[in-house]
């Protein structure tokens, strides 16, 4: 996409100079009047010919030098430009993704000159502000005319799409707090479990109840023997993730901080969860609808790899299927959750976060 | 590559460098030039040419050398070179001219110490400031010598250049960074546009902005007609409608009302008889509204001409057979304007028979008339108006005789425009109406001065004359305050009218005069009638169209002369009589009699046997001299559109086939790198055309693995990496040769020609489908 400027001074003076020249032409014949005035009038045309001939010839590519990024961490930027044209391009100025990426030894509004048939590189440090999967470093050149009357940017033909990995935080732990939300007490406690049969044994010891007595394994050593209890988590949790439906082409900057939000959150909702030792299922879409179960660190890593590049829907109806899924609130397999739905719709919202019982 | 960034650079600085010399020499010849020192032209545009194509031939010279050696090798064998060109330069007819000799001679040394002086210059001052100071004194001398008629500001071609590369190298100062290569680029377009020698001629500016003004003057009127008729509930006023309530002032306006097409002369010439000079006059059309085809006005004549024994050779010097197209414009009236002496009307729907219609004809609404345009004033046809053949019988002339006659002397075909029924109708009507001779409401004055004006004429037409010219004597004036109210579509409106105007106003415009007149002949037994309509003078100019305005709108009056019929007069004195517009055409002179016109005096023609001459153009000539132009224009149309047609023709050709050229010779000139790239842009293209679903391109090489069919995808694997490979590693002096092989060469070439067989044969089973489906 193109845009042009016009930068008033330099219009101002511009017209001023062309109407000076009209005049004295209308005045006086021969080539000095007519040399200067349709050297007026060609200039502008002749600039943008110049420019839009400078912008076909150069090529750009940029690159990082890993493939997954982390938010807020430096890496390493690389663009490199080649003139494959005729004409040298001059103080092409660059029009960095500043919105959602800071920079070090570039900034925006830089300027770089090729000469014909030339190549050169920049290198440069980035760091992505948000997470998530959108354009970063490069995002424009823009070229002035020789006079600075008027300036031309264009978009870059091929743009560099991070896929950026969210910090592992503790934002979410302050909503998670389950038990304090369903205790009645009031008081907290970090685990409610309950005891279930386990394969352990020891020696009967008086007070211990008849049931948990191991018949079998008595009778063979000839001595009272017990269980030793397993502990077994009273609440199975389900978090449900539903993503904003998105076409990967109109993310803007706002979007890109709203999907920051929510996968820094996801991440650390399960991070919660995980730490405390409490499995979790997660429904997300990544392509389509899909159910993670994660019960150790080693969950988590994969899910944490595989959140920042693919939360997105293949299709429309999947983000209804997403939709009903979260109405209906854990009919089926989740009737005996606890639900936790984060809605990217609604981030920094009241009901961004939800937390209910299963149906 | 490396051979185009080193011509790319080098040459703009060398050419930079040229242009800087060349301009110097120019500035240092206009300063002795301006000294009073006189130079051969034709030696200092060879000077001029031979300078500036030495120093182009030098630094070509110097670049190609370059290119291969180091810049002090090849200064040193260009430096030989140009010694042996100043040998060469001896033998020319410069120097073998004597004169040219002694004119080298000083323009020699003017350049070398043109050119010292710069050197120094740029010593002392630093390299910018030595180009600017250079440049900005080149200037000054260039525009001084410009108002002093210095030699190169003529407008020749040295100067030409001269002064372009003085405005390309004075606006790269202003920004001396900017390449130069831009300012290379203005220099070829200045080159291409023609330069004048006179002043910039504003004329056609104008007349287009008088065009464009005056159609938004049409719109806004054509808006207005369109919408005259909300509101007031009344119709679109005009001259021409405004007359049917009158006797107050009257707003006659310049708004086109009509607009008149004809292929016939718009003036007539002739020789004043006692001056012997020659004159021109205007032609004088009467348009009529409301009566459509007067037949019987036409047979009342023709029967007049014919009782007197007029034959065509008398006709032709008073009757002329005429076209006119009538177009309405902003005129909403149901009454069919027609000049007078129709003889035929047709419109888009074929002949008008009616005057009048109910409803209004609207803007764009045509009538086609051919009429007869008779010069009342010719003193042939008045000698017949004033001596009528009273009391003939009708009945004697039968329809036959008459069609004959009208076709003899007329050239019309008498039967096509005029029924035997309407014949026999005129043969039993006596001519008028009760209504043209009512004179209820005239008051005793008037009757009174009816009587004295023509108490001395013999004749009905002498009475019409007297009464006229009686009447002619009275002001002329359209703000007229009337404390009557009349109409002129009565008697007792119009003998009210008359009666104000001639007893206590004494002025007036059209409508006065009429309904005085008509009045007046009435009061003498003279049946009269109101006209209304326009009076249009032709202008001297032929045009496409002629415009009738609102002011053109016109009453006057028609009266009835026993033996001849209506003839009509006009009694308004802003405006010429039919005796003061004749067309002054009379007979040839008969050998050995002299015929002298002396006023009161007519001369009576018969059936002779003189051969009269005719007018020397005719209305039907015209048109064949129109019809022989406009085949003429036809062909010119056609060629015109031909050479269109074939210039279209070469242009899509060159649009659809010139990328393909275009990109042939950049493969053929391209060293191994570029050859891989072009292969592998085509590739890229040839996948998305193959691939049936839409492709965004990132840019991304890999992505392209699964859209490319899949007996090429591992083909297409090792390319894309061999692509990568060429482009991206370092190491900017690399050819493709040490990158990639032949071989890998050989292979990216085989799998983009694999692709476009895939490709074409894709499209060609798309296009069968669809000629099968279609047929």
């Amino acid at each position: 996409m193109m845009k042009i400027r016009f930068n008033l001074t330099g219009s101002f003076i511009y017209i001023s100079v062309l109407i000076l020249s009209v005049i004295f032409a209308s005045f006086y014949g021969g080539l000095l009047p007519y040399v200067l005035l349709y050297g007026n009038l060609v200039i502008l045309p002749v600039s943008f010919v110049y420019i839009l001939l400078n912008y076909k010839f150069i090529s750009i590519y940029q690159e990082i030098d890993v493939h997954r990024l982390i938010k807020g961490e430096q890496h390493k930027l690389l663009i490199s430009f080649e003139n494959t044209g005729l004409f040298p391009v001059h103080d092409m100025e660059l029009i960095l993704h500043s919105d959602r990426c800071g920079f070090n030894d570039i900034k925006d509004g830089d300027v770089i000159s090729v000469q014909a048939q030339e190549k050169s590189r920049i290198e440069a440090g980035i760091i992505c502000l948000y997470a998530g999967t959108y354009d970063v470093g490069l995002k424009g050149v823009g070229f002035k005319d020789v006079f600075g009357i008027f300036s031309v940017s264009f978009e870059v033909p091929y743009s560099f799409r991070a896929i950026v990995s969210p910090r592992i935080t503790d934002i979410a732990d302050n909503f998670l707090d389950i038990e304090n939300t369903l205790n009645s007490i009031g008081a907290k406690s970090d685990i409610k479990r309950e005891d279930i049969s386990g394969n352990e044994m020891r020696d009967y010891y008086p007070g211990d109840l008849l049931s948990s007595v191991n018949w079998k394994v008595s009778a063979r050593l000839d001595k009272l023997m017990v269980r030793i209890p397993d502990k077994q988590d009273t609440r199975r949790i389900t978090l449900y993730m539903e993503a904003s439906y998105i076409n990967d082409r109109e993310w803007d900057t706002e979007l890109i901080k709203r999907r920051d939000y929510f996968l820094e959150f996801a991440v650390s909702s399960a991070w919660y969860f995980v730490r405390k030792g409490i499995s979790l299922t997660i429904v997300c879409p990544v392509g389509k609808i899909t159910r993670i179960q994660m019960a150790t660190y080693e969950d988590f890593l994969d899910f944490y790899n595989t959140l920042s590049g693919s939360v997105s829907y293949r299709s429309a109806d999947e983000k209804e299927r997403m939709h009903k899924l979260v109405q209906e609130r854990g009919y089926g397999e989740d009737g005996d959750r606890i639900i936790v739905i984060i809605s990217e719709d609604d981030v920094l919202e009241k009901d961004f976060c939800v937390i209910a019982e299963g149906n | 590559m490396m051979f185009w960034k080193k011509i790319s650079v080098l040459l703009q600085k060398e050419i930079k460098h040229i242009l800087t010399v060349l301009v110097i020499i120019s500035a240092g010849i206009e300063v002795y030039v301006m000294t009073g020192k006189n130079i051969s032209t034709v030696y200092m545009n060879v000077y001029i040419h031979y300078t500036a194509g030495f120093l182009f031939f030098y630094t070509v010279l110097y670049l190609a050398f370059n290119v291969f050696t180091g810049s002090r090798s090849s200064a040193l064998a260009v430096s030989s070179s140009a010694v042996m060109f100043s040998f060469l330069l001896r033998n020319t007819e410069v120097y073998d001219n004597a004169n040219s000799r002694a004119g080298m001679f000083p323009i020699g040394i003017l350049a070398g110490l043109v050119y010292i002086i710069w050197l120094l210059v740029r010593l002392l001052l630093s390299f910018r400031m030595s180009e600017l100071v250079t440049v900005l004194l080149a200037d000054l001398i260039m525009i001084i010598a410009f108002f002093n008629l210095g030699y190169f500001g003529s407008g020749s071609f040295t100067g030409r250049i001269i002064y372009i590369s003085l405005f390309v190298l004075t606006a790269s100062q202003i920004n001396h960074k900017y390449p130069f290569a831009y300012f290379l680029l203005v220099m070829l377009f200045l080159f291409m546009i023609p330069i004048r020698k006179e002043p910039i001629n504003w004329e056609p500016v104008v007349k287009v902005a008088v065009g464009v003004a005056n159609k938004g003057r049409e719109a806004a009127r054509s808006l207005r007609y369109y919408f005259s008729d909300f509101g007031t509930g009344t119709a679109y006023q005009s001259g021409y409608s405004s007359f049917a309530k009158t006797g107050n002032s009257v707003v006659l306006t310049d708004r086109t009302e009509i607009k008149l097409k004809t292929k016939d002369n718009t003036g007539f010439t002739f020789t004043d008889e006692a001056t012997g000079k020659r004159y021109r006059g205007k032609r004088v059309v009467y348009l009529t509204g409301g009566r459509a085809v007067d037949k019987n006005r036409i047979f009342d004549m023709l029967y007049s001409l014919y009782m007197h024994g007029v034959d065509k050779t008398d006709a032709d010097l008073y009757i002329r057979n005429s076209k006119l197209n009538i177009g309405y414009v902003y005129l909403k009236t149901g009454d069919e304007i027609a000049p007078e002496g129709a003889i035929r009307l047709t419109n888009d729907n074929g002949i008008i028979e009616e005057g009048r219609k109910k409803r209004n004809h609207k803007k764009g609404y045509n009538i086609y008339a051919e009429y007869l345009d008779i010069d009342y004033g010719n003193p042939y046809l008045t000698y017949i108006i004033a001596s009528p053949v009273e009391d003939a019988d009708k009945a004697l002339l039968s329809y036959e005789d008459m069609s004959l006659y009208a076709n003899n002397i007329l050239g019309i075909r008498f039967k096509e425009y005029f029924t035997g029924e309407e014949y026999l109708s005129w043969q039993g009507y006596k001519g008028y109406l009760e209504e043209d001779i009512d004179i209820s409401q005239v008051s005793h004055r008037m009757k009174e001065l009816a009587y004295d004006i023509t108490k001395n004429c013999v004749s009905d037409y002498d009475k019409c004359n007297a009464i006229e010219a009686y009447l002619r004597q009275y002001t002329y004036s359209t703000t007229v305050e009337s404390k009557v109210y009349g109409s002129t579509t009565d008697s007792e409106g119009m003998s009210k009218i008359a009666d104000e105007f001639l007893f206590e106003s004494g002025k007036g415009y059209c409508v006065h005069y009429a309904c005085a007149m008509v009045m007046l002949l009435r009061l003498n037994g003279i049946p009269s009638r109101f006209n209304t309509g326009y009076r249009y003078a032709f202008p001297f100019e032929r045009m496409e169209e002629y415009p009738v305005y609102g002011h053109n709108a016109h009453a006057w009056p028609s009266a009835y002369i026993k033996g001849f019929g209506w003839v009509s007069f006009e009694p308004t004195s802003a405006y010429t009589i039919a005796k003061d517009r004749t067309w002054h055409r009379q007979p040839a002179k008969i050998k050995g009699e002299e015929e002298i016109l002396k006023e009161g005096e007519v001369y009576s023609l018969n059936n002779g046997t003189s051969p009269y001459p005719t007018p020397a153009v005719t209305g039907v000539e015209e048109f064949s001299k129109v019809t022989e132009r406009n085949y003429g224009r036809m062909i010119n149309t056609f060629k015109m559109l031909l050479i269109i047609g074939l210039g279209v023709i070469v242009v899509v050709i060159i649009m659809l086939l010139g990328p393909i050229f275009y990109r042939s010779l950049r493969y053929r000139i391209s060293d191994q790198r570029g050859r891989i790239i072009l292969d592998m842009e085509d590739i890229i293209f040839l996948i998305k055309g193959i691939c049936d679903k839409a492709v965004y391109d990132r840019g991304v090489m890999s992505d392209y693995i699964t859209l490319i069919p899949d007996k090429y995808r591992e083909e297409y694997d090792k390319v894309y990496k061999i692509y990568y490979r060429l482009k991206y590693r370092s190491g900017n002096d690399m050819s493709g040769e040490e990158i990639v092989s032949k071989e890998e060469e050989i292979i990216t070439r085989e799998l983009r020609n694999k692709l476009y067989k895939e490709y074409k044969m894709k499209f060609l089973r798309i296009f069968y489908v669809k000629f099968k489906k279609a047929y």
